[in-house]
Protein backbone atom coordinates (compact mmCIF):
# COMPACT_ATOMS: atom_id res chain seq x y z
CA UNK A 1 0.00 0.00 0.00
CA UNK A 2 1.19 3.33 -0.92
CA UNK A 3 0.46 6.67 -0.37
CA UNK A 4 -0.14 8.85 -3.58
CA UNK A 5 -0.17 12.62 -4.48
CA UNK A 6 -2.06 14.72 -6.87
CA UNK A 7 -0.41 16.81 -9.01
CA UNK A 8 -0.97 18.88 -11.79
CA UNK A 9 1.67 19.33 -14.70
CA UNK A 10 0.06 22.41 -17.08
CA UNK A 11 -3.34 21.69 -15.73
CA UNK A 12 -3.50 17.88 -16.55
CA UNK A 13 -3.93 15.96 -12.44
CA UNK A 14 -2.08 13.18 -12.38
CA UNK A 15 -1.92 10.83 -9.24
CA UNK A 16 1.65 9.90 -8.36
CA UNK A 17 3.11 7.61 -5.67
CA UNK A 18 5.05 10.02 -3.03
CA UNK A 19 8.32 8.44 -3.28
CA UNK A 20 7.97 9.54 -7.15
CA UNK A 21 7.15 12.92 -6.38
CA UNK A 22 9.81 13.36 -4.25
CA UNK A 23 12.45 12.94 -7.17
CA UNK A 24 10.08 14.24 -9.61
CA UNK A 25 10.24 17.41 -7.77
CA UNK A 26 14.09 17.82 -7.19
CA UNK A 27 14.49 16.67 -10.58
CA UNK A 28 12.33 19.92 -11.71
CA UNK A 29 14.18 22.24 -9.16
CA UNK A 30 17.62 20.90 -10.56
CA UNK A 31 16.17 22.04 -13.95
CA UNK A 32 14.84 25.42 -13.22
CA UNK A 33 18.04 26.02 -11.68
CA UNK A 34 20.00 25.08 -14.90
CA UNK A 35 17.90 27.79 -16.97
CA UNK A 36 17.47 29.64 -14.58
CA UNK A 37 20.28 31.77 -16.31
CA UNK A 38 19.45 31.41 -19.51
CA UNK A 39 17.03 33.45 -21.57
CA UNK A 40 13.23 32.46 -21.85
CA UNK A 41 13.99 29.79 -19.55
CA UNK A 42 9.58 30.05 -18.66
CA UNK A 43 9.02 28.51 -22.17
CA UNK A 44 11.93 25.81 -22.18
CA UNK A 45 10.69 24.35 -18.88
CA UNK A 46 7.17 24.77 -20.28
CA UNK A 47 7.81 22.85 -22.72
CA UNK A 48 9.46 20.22 -20.73
CA UNK A 49 6.72 20.16 -18.31
CA UNK A 50 4.44 19.67 -21.09
CA UNK A 51 6.35 16.59 -22.54
CA UNK A 52 6.81 15.34 -19.43
CA UNK A 53 2.70 15.25 -18.92
CA UNK A 54 2.19 13.60 -22.19
CA UNK A 55 5.07 11.00 -20.97
CA UNK A 56 3.33 10.57 -18.18
CA UNK A 57 -0.26 10.15 -19.96
CA UNK A 58 1.37 7.74 -22.60
CA UNK A 59 2.37 5.88 -19.44
CA UNK A 60 -0.91 5.52 -17.80
CA UNK A 61 -3.02 4.49 -20.82
CA UNK A 62 -0.04 1.79 -21.88
CA UNK A 63 0.51 0.56 -18.79
CA UNK A 64 -3.58 0.67 -17.66
CA UNK A 65 -2.80 2.15 -14.24
CA UNK A 66 -4.59 5.13 -12.35
CA UNK A 67 -0.44 6.09 -10.60
CA UNK A 68 2.32 6.88 -11.88
CA UNK A 69 5.43 4.99 -9.70
CA UNK A 70 9.07 5.30 -9.35
CA UNK A 71 10.40 3.20 -12.09
CA UNK A 72 8.00 5.55 -14.67
CA UNK A 73 9.48 9.01 -13.34
CA UNK A 74 13.23 7.68 -13.44
CA UNK A 75 11.97 6.02 -17.11
CA UNK A 76 10.92 9.39 -17.94
CA UNK A 77 14.07 11.72 -16.46
CA UNK A 78 16.12 9.01 -18.37
CA UNK A 79 14.62 10.10 -21.53
CA UNK A 80 14.57 14.06 -20.79
CA UNK A 81 18.55 13.81 -19.54
CA UNK A 82 19.51 15.33 -16.18
CA UNK A 83 21.15 18.56 -15.62
CA UNK A 84 24.54 16.70 -16.60
CA UNK A 85 23.61 15.16 -19.63
CA UNK A 86 22.24 18.94 -20.51
CA UNK A 87 25.81 20.30 -19.40
CA UNK A 88 27.83 17.60 -21.68
CA UNK A 89 25.94 17.69 -24.97
CA UNK A 90 25.16 21.00 -26.23
CA UNK A 91 24.08 23.75 -23.37
CA UNK A 92 22.50 27.19 -23.84
CA UNK A 93 25.04 29.25 -21.95
CA UNK A 94 25.07 32.96 -21.95
CA UNK A 95 28.87 33.21 -21.58
CA UNK A 96 32.10 31.50 -21.93
CA UNK A 97 32.30 31.78 -18.22
CA UNK A 98 29.25 30.30 -17.29
CA UNK A 99 29.71 27.48 -19.03
CA UNK A 100 33.08 26.81 -16.66
CA UNK A 101 31.78 27.93 -14.20
CA UNK A 102 28.85 25.04 -14.46
CA UNK A 103 31.56 22.55 -15.53
CA UNK A 104 33.45 23.66 -12.05
CA UNK A 105 31.02 22.90 -10.24
CA UNK A 106 29.07 19.67 -11.72
CA UNK A 107 32.85 18.25 -10.81
CA UNK A 108 32.67 19.71 -7.43
CA UNK A 109 29.44 18.25 -6.56
CA UNK A 110 30.86 14.72 -7.17
CA UNK A 111 27.95 12.44 -5.75
CA UNK A 112 28.57 9.58 -3.40
CA UNK A 113 26.01 6.64 -4.85
CA UNK A 114 26.14 2.83 -4.73
CA UNK A 115 27.81 1.38 -7.70
CA UNK A 116 25.69 -0.79 -9.46
CA UNK A 117 28.48 -1.82 -11.65
CA UNK A 118 30.97 -3.49 -9.65
CA UNK A 119 29.37 -4.69 -6.25
CA UNK A 120 29.23 -7.65 -4.20
CA UNK A 121 26.75 -6.64 -1.52
CA UNK A 122 24.95 -3.31 -2.35
CA UNK A 123 27.99 -1.39 -4.69
CA UNK A 124 28.35 0.83 -1.02
CA UNK A 125 32.28 -0.04 -1.04
CA UNK A 126 32.93 0.93 -4.82
CA UNK A 127 30.85 3.96 -4.55
CA UNK A 128 32.81 4.80 -1.70
CA UNK A 129 35.75 4.26 -3.58
CA UNK A 130 34.09 6.37 -6.55
CA UNK A 131 33.77 9.22 -4.09
CA UNK A 132 37.27 8.95 -2.71
CA UNK A 133 39.33 8.28 -5.50
CA UNK A 134 40.52 5.36 -4.15
CA UNK A 135 40.19 1.31 -5.46
CA UNK A 136 37.21 -0.58 -4.33
CA UNK A 137 39.14 -3.32 -2.75
CA UNK A 138 40.81 -1.49 -0.35
CA UNK A 139 37.34 0.39 1.16
CA UNK A 140 36.29 -3.11 1.21
CA UNK A 141 39.54 -4.14 3.27
CA UNK A 142 38.81 -1.16 5.39
CA UNK A 143 34.91 -2.21 6.10
CA UNK A 144 36.05 -5.92 6.96
CA UNK A 145 38.67 -4.04 9.18
CA UNK A 146 36.05 -2.31 11.09
CA UNK A 147 33.44 -5.35 11.16
CA UNK A 148 35.75 -6.67 13.74
CA UNK A 149 35.46 -3.71 16.10
CA UNK A 150 32.18 -5.05 17.11
CA UNK A 151 30.57 -4.99 14.16
CA UNK A 152 30.78 -1.39 13.82
CA UNK A 153 31.84 -1.85 9.91
CA UNK A 154 28.64 -3.85 9.53
CA UNK A 155 26.34 -0.42 11.26
CA UNK A 156 28.27 1.51 9.11
CA UNK A 157 27.50 -0.69 5.80
CA UNK A 158 24.22 -0.97 6.62
CA UNK A 159 23.64 2.76 7.56
CA UNK A 160 25.26 3.49 3.60
CA UNK A 161 23.33 1.10 2.21
CA UNK A 162 19.90 2.91 2.80
CA UNK A 163 21.44 6.70 2.92
CA UNK A 164 23.67 5.93 -0.67
CA UNK A 165 21.17 6.18 -3.47
CA UNK A 166 22.00 3.70 -6.45
CA UNK A 167 23.66 5.18 -9.58
CA UNK A 168 21.05 4.58 -12.31
CA UNK A 169 21.52 6.84 -15.12
CA UNK A 170 24.75 7.53 -17.24
CA UNK A 171 25.01 10.99 -15.52
CA UNK A 172 24.82 9.58 -12.17
CA UNK A 173 27.22 7.50 -12.91
CA UNK A 174 29.28 10.35 -14.40
CA UNK A 175 28.57 12.29 -11.27
CA UNK A 176 29.28 9.14 -8.73
CA UNK A 177 33.17 8.96 -10.66
CA UNK A 178 33.64 12.98 -11.07
CA UNK A 179 35.22 14.51 -13.29
CA UNK A 180 37.82 17.25 -11.87
CA UNK A 181 38.05 19.79 -14.33
CA UNK A 182 38.05 22.40 -11.31
CA UNK A 183 40.41 24.97 -11.50
CA UNK A 184 39.17 25.89 -14.83
CA UNK A 185 38.57 29.32 -13.63
CA UNK A 186 41.84 29.43 -11.99
CA UNK A 187 43.86 28.32 -15.04
CA UNK A 188 41.91 30.03 -17.52
CA UNK A 189 42.60 33.27 -15.76
CA UNK A 190 46.10 32.28 -15.22
CA UNK A 191 47.00 31.60 -18.53
CA UNK A 192 45.08 35.14 -19.59
CA UNK A 193 47.93 36.94 -17.45
CA UNK A 194 50.69 35.21 -19.12
CA UNK A 195 49.72 35.53 -22.55
CA UNK A 196 49.73 39.53 -21.76
CA UNK A 197 53.41 38.51 -20.94
CA UNK A 198 56.44 38.36 -23.51
CA UNK A 199 55.89 35.36 -25.63
CA UNK A 200 58.80 33.88 -24.78
CA UNK A 201 57.60 32.41 -21.92
CA UNK A 202 55.28 30.54 -23.63
CA UNK A 203 57.62 27.26 -22.96
CA UNK A 204 57.67 28.31 -19.21
CA UNK A 205 53.62 29.12 -18.82
CA UNK A 206 53.01 25.77 -20.04
CA UNK A 207 55.24 24.34 -17.50
CA UNK A 208 54.20 26.81 -14.86
CA UNK A 209 50.13 26.48 -15.57
CA UNK A 210 50.62 22.55 -15.47
CA UNK A 211 52.70 23.10 -11.84
CA UNK A 212 50.23 25.44 -10.68
CA UNK A 213 46.92 23.28 -11.49
CA UNK A 214 48.63 20.29 -10.11
CA UNK A 215 49.23 22.28 -7.09
CA UNK A 216 46.23 23.78 -7.06
CA UNK A 217 44.13 20.84 -7.63
CA UNK A 218 46.81 19.09 -4.55
CA UNK A 219 46.00 21.44 -2.29
CA UNK A 220 42.08 21.28 -2.94
CA UNK A 221 42.02 17.61 -2.59
CA UNK A 222 43.79 18.05 0.63
CA UNK A 223 41.62 20.61 2.03
CA UNK A 224 38.85 18.33 0.76
CA UNK A 225 39.75 15.24 2.30
CA UNK A 226 41.06 16.82 5.25
CA UNK A 227 37.44 17.95 6.03
CA UNK A 228 35.94 14.86 4.99
CA UNK A 229 38.56 13.09 7.71
CA UNK A 230 37.18 15.27 10.34
CA UNK A 231 33.32 14.90 9.15
CA UNK A 232 33.91 11.06 8.91
CA UNK A 233 35.15 11.23 12.40
CA UNK A 234 32.42 13.00 13.62
CA UNK A 235 29.80 10.68 12.05
CA UNK A 236 31.46 7.86 13.88
CA UNK A 237 31.54 9.62 16.95
CA UNK A 238 27.69 9.85 16.82
CA UNK A 239 27.39 6.82 15.53
CA UNK A 240 29.45 5.30 18.71
CA UNK A 241 27.37 7.71 21.15
CA UNK A 242 24.33 6.87 20.07
CA UNK A 243 25.46 3.27 20.22
CA UNK A 244 26.89 3.98 23.85
CA UNK A 245 23.60 5.41 25.24
CA UNK A 246 21.35 2.79 24.07
CA UNK A 247 23.31 0.27 25.81
CA UNK A 248 23.39 2.55 28.85
CA UNK A 249 19.73 2.80 28.45
CA UNK A 250 19.56 -0.97 28.25
CA UNK A 251 21.80 -1.50 31.07
CA UNK A 252 19.98 0.40 33.34
CA UNK A 253 16.78 -0.81 32.72
CA UNK A 254 17.70 -4.24 33.88
CA UNK A 255 18.95 -2.12 37.25
CA UNK A 256 15.97 -0.59 37.72
CA UNK A 257 14.20 -4.24 36.80
CA UNK A 258 16.13 -5.37 39.44
CA UNK A 259 18.52 -7.64 37.59
CA UNK A 260 21.73 -8.52 39.41
CA UNK A 261 23.94 -5.79 37.49
CA UNK A 262 26.12 -3.10 39.24
CA UNK A 263 24.44 -0.42 36.84
CA UNK A 264 22.25 1.51 38.81
CA UNK A 265 21.44 5.61 37.47
CA UNK A 266 21.72 7.75 40.82
CA UNK A 267 18.27 8.76 41.58
CA UNK A 268 16.28 5.88 40.18
CA UNK A 269 15.87 4.32 42.92
CA UNK A 270 13.82 6.85 44.01
CA UNK A 271 10.96 6.39 41.66
CA UNK A 272 8.72 3.72 41.05
CA UNK A 273 9.80 1.13 38.48
CA UNK A 274 7.87 2.34 35.76
CA UNK A 275 8.63 5.82 35.92
CA UNK A 276 11.93 5.00 36.44
CA UNK A 277 11.95 3.21 33.14
CA UNK A 278 10.25 6.33 31.03
CA UNK A 279 12.61 8.61 32.91
CA UNK A 280 15.60 6.87 31.39
CA UNK A 281 13.97 6.05 27.93
CA UNK A 282 13.64 9.89 27.96
CA UNK A 283 16.70 10.87 29.03
CA UNK A 284 18.46 8.51 26.55
CA UNK A 285 16.04 10.27 23.80
CA UNK A 286 17.19 13.88 24.87
CA UNK A 287 20.32 13.15 24.61
CA UNK A 288 20.69 10.65 21.88
CA UNK A 289 18.07 12.82 19.51
CA UNK A 290 20.59 16.17 19.44
CA UNK A 291 23.58 13.30 18.48
CA UNK A 292 21.21 11.71 15.43
CA UNK A 293 20.50 15.46 14.30
CA UNK A 294 24.55 16.22 14.11
CA UNK A 295 25.11 12.71 12.29
CA UNK A 296 22.21 13.45 10.03
CA UNK A 297 23.46 16.51 9.29
CA UNK A 298 27.16 15.21 8.77
CA UNK A 299 26.03 12.32 6.44
CA UNK A 300 24.06 15.45 4.35
CA UNK A 301 27.11 17.45 4.03
CA UNK A 302 29.56 14.59 3.13
CA UNK A 303 27.55 12.45 1.12
CA UNK A 304 24.79 15.19 -0.33
CA UNK A 305 21.93 12.68 0.84
CA UNK A 306 18.27 13.65 0.45
CA UNK A 307 17.04 16.04 3.06
CA UNK A 308 14.92 14.44 5.79
CA UNK A 309 11.27 13.67 5.19
CA UNK A 310 9.15 16.59 7.03
CA UNK A 311 6.92 14.33 8.92
CA UNK A 312 9.82 12.45 10.39
CA UNK A 313 11.70 15.04 11.41
CA UNK A 314 8.76 17.14 13.11
CA UNK A 315 8.01 13.66 14.85
CA UNK A 316 11.63 13.61 15.95
CA UNK A 317 11.37 17.28 17.66
CA UNK A 318 8.11 16.91 19.22
CA UNK A 319 9.86 13.30 20.62
CA UNK A 320 12.73 15.52 21.61
CA UNK A 321 10.78 17.92 23.48
CA UNK A 322 8.53 15.55 24.79
CA UNK A 323 11.31 13.38 26.49
CA UNK A 324 13.06 17.03 27.35
CA UNK A 325 10.23 17.81 29.37
CA UNK A 326 9.71 14.34 31.12
CA UNK A 327 13.60 14.09 32.24
CA UNK A 328 12.46 17.58 33.71
CA UNK A 329 9.13 16.08 35.39
CA UNK A 330 10.74 12.97 36.39
CA UNK A 331 14.17 14.74 37.99
CA UNK A 332 11.72 17.06 39.85
CA UNK A 333 9.75 13.80 41.16
CA UNK A 334 13.03 12.30 42.56
CA UNK A 335 14.10 15.13 43.51
CA UNK A 336 10.88 15.41 45.93
CA UNK A 337 11.97 11.76 47.83
CA UNK A 338 15.32 13.51 48.81
CA UNK A 339 13.05 16.41 50.65
CA UNK A 340 12.91 15.83 54.19
CA UNK A 341 13.54 18.82 56.43
CA UNK A 342 15.75 17.90 59.71
CA UNK A 343 17.05 19.99 62.36
CA UNK A 344 20.39 19.03 64.40
CA UNK A 345 20.50 21.10 67.64
CA UNK A 346 23.72 20.77 69.75
CA UNK A 347 24.30 22.23 72.94
CA UNK A 348 27.72 23.35 74.16
CA UNK A 349 29.21 23.94 77.51
CA UNK A 350 31.86 26.71 76.89
CA UNK A 351 34.37 27.43 79.50
CA UNK A 352 33.61 30.70 79.56
CA UNK A 353 34.08 32.21 83.13
CA UNK A 354 37.49 31.73 82.63
CA UNK A 355 38.41 33.73 79.98
CA UNK A 356 35.72 36.39 80.59
CA UNK A 357 37.93 36.99 84.13
CA UNK A 358 40.56 37.12 81.65
CA UNK A 359 39.35 40.29 79.99
CA UNK A 360 37.78 42.21 83.20
CA UNK A 361 41.64 42.04 83.90
CA UNK A 362 42.54 43.72 81.41
CA UNK A 363 39.95 46.39 81.61
CA UNK B 1 40.04 18.43 -21.65
CA UNK B 2 40.52 20.76 -24.56
CA UNK B 3 39.58 17.45 -26.57
CA UNK B 4 36.41 17.47 -24.83
CA UNK B 5 35.86 21.31 -25.11
CA UNK B 6 36.33 21.01 -29.10
CA UNK B 7 34.12 17.84 -29.28
CA UNK B 8 31.35 19.71 -27.82
CA UNK B 9 31.54 22.58 -30.09
CA UNK B 10 31.45 20.02 -33.16
CA UNK B 11 28.42 18.56 -31.90
CA UNK B 12 26.79 21.49 -30.90
CA UNK B 13 27.01 23.06 -34.57
CA UNK B 14 26.34 19.92 -36.00
CA UNK B 15 23.33 19.45 -34.14
CA UNK B 16 21.59 22.88 -35.15
CA UNK B 17 22.26 21.91 -38.59
CA UNK B 18 21.29 18.55 -38.09
CA UNK B 19 17.32 19.79 -36.07
CA UNK B 20 17.63 22.82 -38.93
CA UNK B 21 17.69 19.67 -41.78
CA UNK B 22 15.04 17.69 -39.80
CA UNK B 23 12.18 20.39 -39.58
CA UNK B 24 12.78 21.66 -43.30
CA UNK B 25 11.39 18.26 -44.11
CA UNK B 26 8.11 19.34 -43.04
CA UNK B 27 5.96 19.48 -39.73
CA UNK B 28 7.29 17.73 -36.38
CA UNK B 29 6.92 16.98 -32.80
CA UNK B 30 9.98 17.23 -30.65
CA UNK B 31 10.05 14.31 -29.67
CA UNK B 32 9.96 12.85 -33.46
CA UNK B 33 12.84 14.78 -33.78
CA UNK B 34 14.94 13.01 -31.19
CA UNK B 35 13.91 10.30 -33.14
CA UNK B 36 14.96 11.27 -35.73
CA UNK B 37 18.51 12.36 -34.15
CA UNK B 38 18.75 8.72 -32.76
CA UNK B 39 18.50 7.00 -36.16
CA UNK B 40 21.08 9.17 -37.14
CA UNK B 41 23.66 8.08 -33.92
CA UNK B 42 23.55 11.24 -32.99
CA UNK B 43 22.78 10.87 -29.02
CA UNK B 44 20.98 13.44 -26.94
CA UNK B 45 18.33 13.72 -24.72
CA UNK B 46 14.90 15.85 -24.98
CA UNK B 47 16.07 18.14 -22.28
CA UNK B 48 18.91 19.60 -24.43
CA UNK B 49 16.41 19.66 -27.21
CA UNK B 50 14.03 22.38 -26.37
CA UNK B 51 16.60 25.26 -25.33
CA UNK B 52 17.83 25.04 -29.06
CA UNK B 53 14.36 24.68 -30.57
CA UNK B 54 13.06 28.00 -28.24
CA UNK B 55 16.01 29.69 -29.25
CA UNK B 56 16.06 29.10 -33.42
CA UNK B 57 12.47 30.10 -33.15
CA UNK B 58 13.38 33.35 -31.28
CA UNK B 59 15.52 33.77 -33.84
CA UNK B 60 12.70 33.62 -36.56
CA UNK B 61 14.45 30.43 -37.86
CA UNK B 62 11.38 28.46 -36.86
CA UNK B 63 7.63 28.78 -35.85
CA UNK B 64 4.96 26.65 -34.27
CA UNK B 65 1.54 25.71 -33.96
CA UNK B 66 -0.53 23.88 -31.61
CA UNK B 67 -2.22 20.78 -32.54
CA UNK B 68 -4.59 18.28 -30.36
CA UNK B 69 -3.04 15.09 -29.30
CA UNK B 70 -4.49 11.86 -28.29
CA UNK B 71 -2.59 11.20 -25.29
CA UNK B 72 -1.75 14.21 -22.89
CA UNK B 73 -1.77 18.10 -23.67
CA UNK B 74 -1.76 19.23 -27.02
CA UNK B 75 1.37 19.21 -28.81
CA UNK B 76 3.95 22.28 -30.52
CA UNK B 77 4.47 21.24 -33.59
CA UNK B 78 7.69 23.09 -35.80
CA UNK B 79 7.59 24.54 -39.14
CA UNK B 80 11.10 25.87 -40.74
CA UNK B 81 10.27 29.57 -41.75
CA UNK B 82 11.34 31.20 -44.98
CA UNK B 83 14.03 33.11 -43.04
CA UNK B 84 14.79 29.25 -41.68
CA UNK B 85 15.26 27.78 -45.06
CA UNK B 86 17.70 30.66 -46.01
CA UNK B 87 19.19 29.73 -42.81
CA UNK B 88 19.72 26.56 -44.19
CA UNK B 89 20.77 27.01 -46.93
CA UNK B 90 23.97 28.85 -46.06
CA UNK B 91 24.84 26.40 -43.64
CA UNK B 92 24.54 23.41 -45.92
CA UNK B 93 27.30 25.60 -47.92
CA UNK B 94 28.82 25.69 -44.93
CA UNK B 95 28.83 22.69 -44.70
CA UNK B 96 30.31 21.62 -47.62
CA UNK B 97 32.90 24.03 -47.42
CA UNK B 98 33.30 22.14 -44.12
CA UNK B 99 33.43 18.60 -45.49
CA UNK B 100 36.19 19.98 -48.40
CA UNK B 101 38.47 21.75 -45.80
CA UNK B 102 38.16 18.24 -43.25
CA UNK B 103 38.47 16.20 -46.16
CA UNK B 104 41.45 17.83 -47.49
CA UNK B 105 42.98 18.08 -44.62
CA UNK B 106 42.44 14.50 -43.09
CA UNK B 107 43.75 12.85 -46.50
CA UNK B 108 46.81 11.07 -46.41
CA UNK B 109 47.55 11.84 -42.74
CA UNK B 110 47.87 8.33 -41.71
CA UNK B 111 50.03 7.28 -44.27
CA UNK B 112 53.21 9.10 -42.79
CA UNK B 113 52.64 7.69 -39.77
CA UNK B 114 52.47 4.14 -40.30
CA UNK B 115 55.82 4.81 -42.12
CA UNK B 116 57.54 6.90 -39.84
CA UNK B 117 55.43 5.15 -36.07
CA UNK B 118 56.27 7.30 -33.51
Amino acid sequence: MNKTIIININSIVFHIEEEAYEVLRSYMIDIKKHFAKTQDSEEILMDIENRIAEMFSEKIQQGKKEVISLEDVHHVIEQMGTVNDFDIEAEETTSQEHRYDSQASAAFHKKLMRNPDDKILGGVCSGLGAYFGLEAKWVRIIFLCFFFFAGTGFMLYAVLWVVMPLAVTRADKLAMKGEMPNLQNFKKSFEEELQSLDPHLSKAKSEIAKGTSFCGNFICKLGKLFAQVIGIAVLIFCAMTILGLLIGCVGFITGVLGYQNEMVFPGTEALPTYQAILALVAGTLAIAIPFAALLHIMLRLLFKTKPMNTYVSLGLWATWITSVIAVIFFSLMGAQEYKESSTIKVEKELAVSAALSFFRKRC
Amino acid sequence: MIAENTQIQMRKGILEYCVLSIISKGEIYASDIIAELKRAELLVVEGTLYPLLTRLKNNGLLSYSWKESTSGPPRKYYQITEEGLHVLHRLDETWKELVYAVETSVAGRNKPNEEQPQ
